[in-house]
């Protein structure tokens, strides 16, 4: 523990070059704005600011690098509180795996890791609204949300199973801010995934049961007909904070 | 909406700052504490709790009496445990209210090795005169401890627990309502889920732990 | 003014709550006698199968395992989609309990899946039918227990959001609570389970077709079939009965959109459980089977004859995929059916006086061949065209195509026949066996040579000319 602390403390004073030494992603500003969240009404919108995201998703030689460093965040030393049993079951020890996938985004990774591999990295985990004002552009547009031939491009890519070998990050396309891969290729985790407070069966979402959750006023969605936004809004709020799920990856942000 | 965009500001501010607290705090002040409460000769400690046991998670805590300690304190006894946050002002209180039937259910035997746990999701506003404030309000003995810590921590412990909360732009919380039980090691045994719930089965639960 | 709405919340909850516990203690009484002895694995089966009646007279612990996959298959020939299965197929696993079972449902998510889903099951009393407690993320498994404390035929689905579309990729199949006295044996079950398809291509477009939600919007299905394809209950695929035996039909519609208008041609269902419930009915043509809901069929086959599985809601059948056959096997019975007796000529009463024409008859002009392409191309598309399809490539498994067709490349005259007498039995057309029948066409020699002579021209086909004393031939 005690070693874990110092090498937290060194990277903290370090940054800069550690960083770029351990992983290749750039970091590209995204322009703030009002975002409205998918279980909300308009009055509820948030005003995001300005901020930095990965250009990329986080690739297995990225978390390679990243479990070297910290060897307690190795598949063999994870606690099972911090993640399933699945966690980086794709490679083949602590330190190796095909090297096809070496650029392909590390999945299996649970939310206590990606945070903590993001904290490492001098950056966090994007909020949902960060995460959904970045995604909702196009290669063109800065908003896209509403874009019909948009949205079934990605409802195209969730129709499909998963693929054996994940393409490599920067396979999908770029978007309005130069970010790559937000869809078409994993689902991510964002640092509040699961406040979205469904059920898990989305249909009592707007009348949420007040015996098992406080509150619970506004729920309708007005946005009835994005289907690819209540896809990611279900998967992450199937989600556990330590699961460790094939097509589950994540970037960061500053 | 001015509100929500203080929340995000806020989340973004203490993450940034608890991740310095989290990672690299200093443990000697809490240390103490934590010897003042092990006096079993099978005691449990640090080195010999569960991978699954949320005693793992380092974060600090403020407690009701202003103490400052770490969740290891409540290792030793079986720990009834919800998030709360003390401004709620319709589930929350109803939580406290089953969490106190529980009580009253146990023998004075049992209650000895029963410790009851409220943990703040609501960092800002829930300090220890508040804590306080809301004991007394609610009759709360000394078997009942009241933490809060930061936000980053709140967030990583509803997430260990499987707490669902958004934070709502009037100050409040949408959370699921559930209560916990964790064993002597601070591992989860049993939850109990919704309010109004017979605790029956909870406390059946509580009883094969003893 | 939150204070005032979170009391008046939790007021209605609790009232609703209150009535909700009320009316389910009156309404279901769990004697004692409900006691769970021992634990059973569930047999699933794939539609059409079902598995085998229950013969326990006891209420045991019933444990169900469903698996989520995510799959590429085939809607019909050539043409693929991207289906969201329970168990691997359209419709998911057929489920059969007994009344007061206990049942442990396991959902696993197949790891390789994109998506997190979860199962309501109609035969649940409880919250969303099991869909909170399931809810599961891929490489995950859930748990949750219900009684089945009503009998009954029931849709499970995913319910998901968003729901619609887990539903419109195939995510529903059929879960039987049987009364606790038991259904009455018959000699055959099947499982037919309904549903709507919204695809990116029209119907039989080839390749991957993709989910169009405009369309499914519209409520405007490229394709509606039963068993998750087109020609699922067809040709090799048909049910099979024979004379004398009664089947049992299970039926299902997982919608999402369409109500189902059930029938057979053929057959009389002797008795219906209409919405898979427990009032009998007798003697029905056509059941309804609404999205979402069942409905149990039972007729006895009385004569040989290959049953038609249809919606009635008609264009659906024949040009969006709702067919299926049950052949019937056996003797004939002529006193039931005969089959033609006579074909004669009719005139009506007062006969040729009245419909002389006014101008004396004179041999009627011979056409050419482009006025018979004409006449030709109206004929076909008000008598052929239902089967064959407009572009003459038929319906695989069950109407052969004409377009290219080498069943009369060689010889011309082998349509006329077909066109004049009807076709019975196995052919093989383009390497494909079907096996339908057509009937004869009551059009003049005229109307066959012409129609006749627009199919040797259409539809890519080699050529030839026909005339009516070839067709005036071939009748004889």
């Amino acid at each position: 523990m005690k070693c874990f602390i110092i090498l937290i403390l060194v990277l903290w004073h370090q940054d800069g070059t550690a960083q770029h030494s351990r992983n290749n992603n750039k970091i590209v500003p995204i322009k703030g704005g009002y975002y409205v969240p998918l279980y909300s009404l308009d009055s509820q919108k948030v005003y995001i600011h300005d901020f930095s995201m990965d250009v990329y998703p986080v690739t297995n030689n990225d978390y390679l690098e990243f479990v070297k460093k910290y060897p307690e965040w190795r598949k063999s030393r994870t606690k099972s509180l911090f993640a399933d049993s699945n966690y980086l079951q794709h490679w083949n020890n602590d330190t190796t795996f095909n090297k096809n996938i070496k650029n392909s985004p590390v999945v299996n990774v649970s939310w206590f890791a990606a945070k903590k591999y993001c904290e490492c990295e001098g950056k966090r985990l994007p909020s949902t609204a960060e995460w959904e004002l970045a995604a909702r552009a196009s290669k063109t547009k800065i908003d896209a949300s509403k874009d019909t031939l948009f949205n079934q491009w990605i409802l195209n890519w969730v129709s499909k199973p998963n693929p054996k070998v994940l393409p490599n990050v920067g396979s999908t396309f770029r978007n309005y801010f130069g970010v790559y891969d937000l869809h078409g290729l994993v689902w991510e985790w964002t640092y509040d995934y699961n406040s979205a407070l469904t059920t898990g069966e989305s249909r009592g979402n707007s009348g949420l049961d007040n015996t098992l959750f406080c509150g619970g006023g506004s729920f309708a969605s007005k946005d009835l007909n994005n289907y690819a936004s209540f896809m990611r809004f279900a998967t992450r709020s199937s989600l556990k904070a330590k699961y460790c799920v094939t097509n589950v990856g994540f970037r960061c942000v500053k | 909406m001015l509100n929500n965009f203080k929340t995000l500001k806020f989340i973004i501010l203490t993450s940034c700052i608890s991740l310095f607290l989290y990672s690299c705090g200093s443990q000697k002040e809490h240390e103490t504490s934590e010897v003042k409460t092990v006096v079993d000769s099978t005691k449990i400690t640090m080195s010999n709790i569960p991978d699954e046991s949320i005693f793992n998670l380092q974060s600090k805590w403020i407690t009701q009496h202003d103490d400052s300690i770490s969740l290891i304190k409540f290792a030793n006894k079986i720990t009834v445990a919800a998030m709360v946050f003390t401004h709620c002002q319709s589930a929350c209180p109803r939580i406290v209210a089953d969490i106190q039937r529980i009580e009253n259910a146990l023998t004075s035997q049992e209650k000895e090795q029963v410790r009851f746990l409220l943990i703040s999701m609501d960092p800002e506003r829930d300090t220890p005169p508040v804590f306080r404030e809301f004991s007394k309000e609610h009759g709360l003995n000394e078997h009942w401890t009241l933490i809060s810590s930061t936000m980053d921590a709140t967030v990583e412990i509803a997430n260990v627990l499987g707490v669902k909360v958004k934070k709502l732009s009037d100050g409040g919380f949408d959370h699921s309502n559930t209560i916990y039980i964790l064993n002597k090691k601070g591992v989860v045994a049993y939850q109990q889920n919704g309010l109004e719930v017979s605790p029956d089965e909870t406390l059946k639960q509580i009883r094969l732990l003893q | 003014m939150k204070n005032i709405k979170y009391t008046l919340n939790a007021v209605l909850y609790a009232l609703l709550f209150g009535l909700f516990a009320v009316s389910c203690n009156s309404d279901k009484n769990t004697p004692a006698s409900d006691e769970i002895k021992g634990e059973e694995t569930a047999v699933l089966t794939h539609a059409p199968n079902v598995p085998p009646p229950i013969t326990r007279k006891f209420s045991t612990k019933m444990i169900v395992n469903l698996e989520v996959i995510e799959k590429e298959m085939e809607m019909m020939d050539g043409v693929t989609y991207n289906f969201w299965t329970f168990g691997g197929a359209v419709p998911g696993m057929f489920i059969r309990v007994r009344e007061g079972d206990l049942v442990e449902f396991h959902l696993k998510n197949n790891p390789n899946n994109k998506l997190p889903h979860n199962i309501d099951l109609h035969a649940v009393s409880g919250q969303g039918g099991g869909a909170a407690a399931t809810f599961t993320a891929p490489g995950h498994e859930t748990k949750f227990s219900f009684t089945a404390l009503n009998p009954g035929l029931y849709i499970y689905h995913c319910a998901t959001a968003p729901v619609g579309m887990h539903i419109a990729n195939g995510m529903y199949g059929l879960i039987l609570v049987e009364p606790k006295e038991g259904m009455k044996p018959v000699d055959k079950e099947y499982y037919v389970c309904q549903g709507d398809f919204y695809t990116s291509g029209k119907y039989g477009e080839s390749g991957l077709q993709q989910f169009d939600m405009d369309k499914a919007l519209k409520e405007q299905p490229d394709y509606v079939v039963f068993n998750g394809k087109v020609g699922s209950l067809i040709g090799a695929n048909s049910l099979k009965a024979k004379v004398g035996e009664t089947v049992r039909l299970f039926v299902g519609n997982g919608g999402p959109n369409l109500v189902s208008s059930f029938h057979v041609i053929g057959d009389i269902f002797d008795n219906v459980y209409p919405e898979g419930g427990s009032t009998l009915n007798h003697n029905v043509q056509t059941t309804l089977v609404p999205a979402g809901g069942s409905a149990i069929t039972e007729f006895k086959c009385d004569v040989p004859a290959t049953l038609i599985l249809v919606d009635h809601s008609i264009f659906r059948t024949f040009n969006k995929g709702s067919l299926g056959m049950l052949k019937v096997e056996g003797e004939l019975n002529k006193k039931i059916y005969s089959g033609q007796q006579d074909d004669r000529i009719y005139q009506s009463e007062g006969g040729a006086s009245q419909t002389m024409p006014i101008t004396p008859t004179e041999p009627t002009k011979p056409l050419s061949k482009e006025e018979k392409m004409t006449q030709g191309k109206a004929v076909y598309a008000s008598t052929c065209q239902a089967c064959h399809q407009a572009d003459g490539k038929g319906i695989p498994n069950a109407f052969p195509p004409l377009a290219g067709s080498d069943y009369f490349a060689s010889d011309p005259t082998k349509v006329i026949r077909v066109v004049t007498h009807g076709l019975q039995g196995e052919v093989t057309v383009n390497g494909k066996k079907f096996n339908g029948i057509m009937p004869k066409q009551s059009l003049s020699d005229n109307q066959i040579s012409s129609v006749v002579t627009y199919v040797l021209n259409s539809f890519g086909n080699k050529g030839g000319e026909v005339n009516p004393s070839d067709v005036e031939k071939a009748r004889k």
